[in-house]
């Protein structure tokens, strides 16, 4: 298994707006298969299975693959869907390629979050015997979540305004991100609390948008039309049931899913190998937290880190150069859009934030705010 | 965008669902919530294995895979590891500000959510002192019970 690598033979985003009036669920996600295939000079019949990731309550459609399927290109082909966040269609279409049985996949994933409350949706995810009847959403469960980090970090809430400012100044560049507009630490720091220590400006707006990678295998990708990105490793991993199981959960999911991807990547220093990070930033609480968890920080350096410049493009790892969630927020889907912006700076087309000479990278995806399952893959462009 | 589309106002259809659900309690949490109603005590679960008391109870440790075993009283007083105080309204939610917190109750081994009262939220970080993690706080118990969550919740000790 770790001799086999996946290759990424092409990926697109269709561009990121606030609510797609001009298009239905289907035709997003026909938008963003479609701009995929084209990216990877492939057509459909290339293509040997179609792996989504997607929600029906958030699509506001039960089993809304159904819909969803052919117009990724799925007509007569293998298929299969995961209702986990988007970054496990790249989990699920990396371990189909692996088993032999395909040479290519396509993975995809969208949000049209627009269409429906999407807090109120998100209520209905939370037990229904001991949680929901408290006032739950991911809002409120991230900030919960939020504050028993904070304990042992005396400097996280001086850290969060810096981490969102930093992506958010790095969105306003991307031209594929949806908030485009910089923000000082500042005016986050004098934003009202949502839910205590969460400011307003910390949470971002949601975008309507679809993301679609093509995977192939070794020998697949040698003869594709780009120059392919290589998946040296990939890991996932879940941890308990909300903060209750025990506090502070710590993202002992993503701890699992980075062990793994390591293991197999043969990373044993992440800060050092790494030149980048895309990680899941739902809130500037998240991305600290993934430094730790990812290694890339000391337990309890998570605050540090952002604040001494590591993360920030031009220091010792940037994260989130492309701006993150925070500028781009695919609800339930950014983890493909972190695996796109990945694959892009190791294509080097990247463009305005294109970094100097990135060899090797990260991409993470987490499941929204509650973060329970994350995965986490370790790309290099040689 | 749309090729060929006419000008004009996008169209929309609006949609409903109102779909009712009859949750089964299971065995176990009626166990619990028939103690927190008639008796207004809070109830764990000991695992077996690790010998942790769950709170609130469940049938099983998720971490030893085993079925959990004899009932443990825990509380009234307890510590906060978690908190937060809704400042913004949210669909579905009760008007804020007002105060959810995650708090091993004495005697569990994890921590268990309810809403806070009794603090004045006006100044949000004096309000954060009050509630940081460690304070104590303690059960209070609704009069009448239900059988339900709410029959409970915590105000600082
Ligand atoms: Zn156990």
């Amino acid at each position: 298994m770790v001799s086999q690598r996946v290759g990424i033979l092409g990926g697109a985003q269709t561009a990121l707006v606030g609510r797609r009036d001009d298009v239905r669920l289907e035709e997003l996600v026909f938008e963003a298969a479609r701009a995929a295939l084209a990216d990877a000079g492939m057509v459909r019949d290339e293509l040997d299975t179609i792996v989504m990731a997607g929600a029906d309550q958030m699509d506001g459609r039960s089993i809304s693959s159904m819909m969803a399927a052919c117009p990724a290109g799925a007509y007569l082909k293998d298929e299969i869907r995961t209702t986990v966040e988007g970054s496990y269609a790249a989990v699920l279409a990396c371990l189909r390629i692996l088993s032999g049985e395909f040479e290519t996949a396509l993975a995809i994933t969208w949000s049209k979050t627009s269409e429906g409350p999407y807090d109120l949706i998100s209520t209905l995810s939370y037990d229904p015997f001991y949680h929901r009847p408290l006032a739950f959403n991911d809002v409120v469960e991230a900030a919960a979540v939020a504050s028993s980090y904070a304990g042992p970090r005396g400097d996280l809430a001086e850290a969060a305004p810096v981490v969102v400012a930093k992506n958010r100044g790095n969105g306003a560049a991307n031209p594929r991100a949806f908030l485009r507009e910089a923000i000082t630490p500042e005016a986050v720091s004098s934003s009202r609390y949502v839910a205590y220590p969460i400011r307003r400006a910390e949470v971002p707006q949601a975008c309507d948008g679809a993301v679609a990678l093509v995977l192939g295998s070794q020998r697949r990708a040698l003869r594709s039309a780009r120059p392919p990105v290589w998946i040296q490793g990939f890991g996932w991993g879940t941890g308990d049931y909300g903060v209750g199981a025990k506090v502070p959960a710590e993202f002992g999911g993503l701890r699992a899913a980075a062990a793994m991807a390591y293991a197999r990547a043969g990373i044993r220093d992440p800060g050092r190998e790494l030149d980048f990070a895309e990680v899941f930033d739902g809130t500037p609480y998240h991305e600290i937290l993934a430094y730790e968890a990812l290694g890339l920080a000391a337990a309890g350096g998570g605050p540090a880190f952002a604040l001494d410049g590591s993360s920030a493009r031009g220091g010792a790892c940037p994260v989130n150069p492309s701006g993150g969630v925070q500028s781009a927020n695919l609800r339930f889907a950014s983890g493909l859009s972190r695996i796109l912006e990945a694959y892009l700076q190791l294509s080097h087309r990247a463009g305005p934030v294109q970094l100097a000479a990135p060899a090797q990278g990260l991409a993470h995806g987490a499941t929204t705010y509650p973060a329970q399952s994350h995965a986490v893959f370790v790309m290099r462009n040689s | 965008m749309s090729d060929g589309a006419p000008a004009g106002q996008p169209l929309i259809h609006p949609g409903q669902w109102n779909i009712h659900y009859d949750y089964a309690v299971g065995d176990t949490a009626r166990q619990f919530f028939t103690d927190l109603r008639d008796h207004a005590r809070i109830m764990g679960r000991r695992c077996p294995g690790c010998q942790a008391v769950l709170v609130p109870p469940r049938a099983y440790c998720e971490r030893c895979f085993v079925k959990t075993t004899d009932w443990v009283e825990v509380g009234p007083l307890g510590t906060i590891e978690a908190f937060t105080i809704v400042y913004e309204p949210f669909d579905g939610l009760p008007r804020p500000p007002y105060v959810v917190a995650y708090v091993t109750l004495d005697g569990a081994s994890t921590a268990m959510a309810n809403f806070v009262t009794g603090v004045d939220l006006s100044v949000p970080a004096a309000a954060a002192q009050r509630l940081a993690l460690g304070n104590r706080v303690e059960a209070v118990f609704a009069d009448p019970r239900e059988g339900l969550i709410t029959d409970f919740h915590f105000r600082l000790a």
